[in-house]
């Protein structure tokens, strides 16, 4: 019987099927032409945290993505440097759920995990490789070759490397935050205040019109007033259009207390200053979203929503072993 | 005769007041005019006027800011000027722009409460001539 068993799984390929899913961690939707597998997450988490893909291998995906910050920029850092200590433009935004967004860096050039992972690899401020120059350094290591050949059947391309990077961070899935276990029905995961903050979050606040859905973002460009003149045009770069000048995809705020600072060019330090920037009413902007405009927040209220906020923070990522660089 | 002349003055000194820009948005009506026939002059800064009427009295406070664009405000530019002004005068404030060279340009006023709910955030905008002499 067994043996039967056995035979009709192997026909059916449910055999392989199961296996595949007891070995998979939960993870976002992967597209067709890149279904996840262990050996593509296996190595996509070597490459992250590998400096080998900078030009001069000082400067690895997790220098600006830290683990222990949400895959964001380390603390307190408002741009991570490069190599050389180069500065780009922006903050980095955490990766956690990343899988799950259609619009991912800060003026949504990026449909997908694969197409973003090509920026930072050729970008001059931050890793400044070629795409040659990274396949050929990966085709000349030993133990590259072999994880290539194990997780795609052939030797290392630009192509497979952003989709071996991409099937790891479709793992990087976090939604056990104490947020999570008050919507589950856990009373006891909020306190009184937190309660309070979740009200003027989803009330008078008005938060909840970009930041929503279960990763708190609504996907879209806004302009959030933060400067009279953004000398970074955002969307307009994508767009060229006037109107999206200073517009940058809402993040969402899951472990939004784990990634000061804030703001695309991190000019926010902390949690309390962000909200009191929307509760003026911002900078007088053109582009200004209309939302944005005096909310007359107490100050005992912006404390409410800033401990809100710090719901969202799942402590579990900082700790999860299949988030850590293997030694 | 002499009546008729001062009849006529009198009408005339009423066009004038009347055509300065009044406009009215969060509750707030605002009276904008300028040294320079309400345009801005371009030989030497331009005084810009404003009065402020809430609820047909004066009004006393405005976390206001005045922004000077050359053309239409554009997110691609800084303003070529940007004045706080917060003290009002029973209702009227001024503010000294600078000189410009001729063109057309827009002062974009910006009002905010100083004391949350007093009246509703608004904003301004008016296009201004800087005609060459």
């Amino acid at each position: 019987m067994k043996r039967f068993l056995t035979v009709l799984c192997s026909l059916t390929g449910l055999g392989s099927a199961v296996a595949l899913l007891a070995t998979l961690p939960v993870s976002a939707p992967a597209p067709a032409e890149n279904p996840l597998t262990p050996e593509k997450i296996a190595l996509g988490k070597r490459l992250f945290f590998d400096p080998v893909l900078s030009r001069d291998r000082t400067v690895s995906c997790s220098s600006c993505h830290d683990p222990q910050h949400a895959f964001a920029d380390p603390a307190g850092q408002a741009i991570s440097p490069g190599i050389q200590g180069r500065l780009g433009r922006r903050n980095a935004i955490s990766l956690i759920n990343a899988g799950d967004r259609g619009a991912l860096t800060w003026s949504g050039t990026s449909p997908s995990l694969e197409t973003q992972a090509v920026i930072p690899m050729t970008d001059h401020a931050e890793l400044d490789l070629t795409i040659d120059e990274v396949v050929a350094r990966l085709k000349a290591d030993n133990q590259y070759s072999a994880l290539f050949r194990q997780a795609f059947g052939e030797v290392a391309s630009m192509q497979n490397t952003v989709r071996a990077l991409a099937s790891f961070e479709r793992t990087l899935e976090s939604r056990n935050a104490p947020y999570d276990r008050y919507q589950a029905g856990d009373a006891s995961a909020f306190t009184a205040q937190q309660a309070r903050g979740m009200d003027l979050f989803f009330g008078k606040a008005d938060c909840f019109h970009c930041h929503t859905g279960r990763d708190f973002s609504d996907g879209r460009a806004h302009n959030n007033a933060i400067q009279l003149f953004n000398p970074d045009v955002g969307l307009a770069e994508r767009t060229e259009d006037d109107a999206d000048v200073g517009k940058f995809i809402s993040p969402s705020l899951r472990n939004v207390g784990l990634t000061a600072p804030y703001m695309h060019d991190g000019s926010f330090k902390t949690l309390r200053e962000v909200v009191e920037h929307y509760n003026a009413g911002g900078e007088p902007n053109p582009n200004a979203d209309p939302l944005i405009r005096p909310l007359g927040l107490t100050d005992a209220e912006l404390d409410d929503i800033v401990a809100f906020l710090k719901t969202l923070d799942d402590s579990t990522i900082a700790t999860n072993p299949a988030f850590r660089e293997e030694k | 005769m002499k009546r008729i002349v001062l009849a006529l003055l009198g009408f005339t000194l009423l066009g004038n007041a009347v055509a300065h820009d009044t406009r009215s948005a969060g509750g707030v009506q605002v009276t904008m005019s300028t040294d320079a026939d309400d345009g801005l002059n371009v030989s030497s800064g331009t005084q810009v006027r404003l009065n402020f009427l809430h609820a047909r009295t004066p009004l006393m406070a405005c976390a206001c800011r005045v922004l000077l664009y050359r053309g239409m405000p554009s997110a691609r530019v800084p303003p070529l000027q940007d004045v706080q002004l917060t003290s009002l005068n029973a209702g009227g404030g001024t503010v000294q722009l600078i000189t410009v060279p001729p063109g057309t340009y827009t002062l974009v006023l910006v009002g905010r409460p100083v004391q949350f709910g007093d009246f509703d955030a608004f904003k301004m905008q008016y296009v201004l001539q800087a005609s060459a002499p």
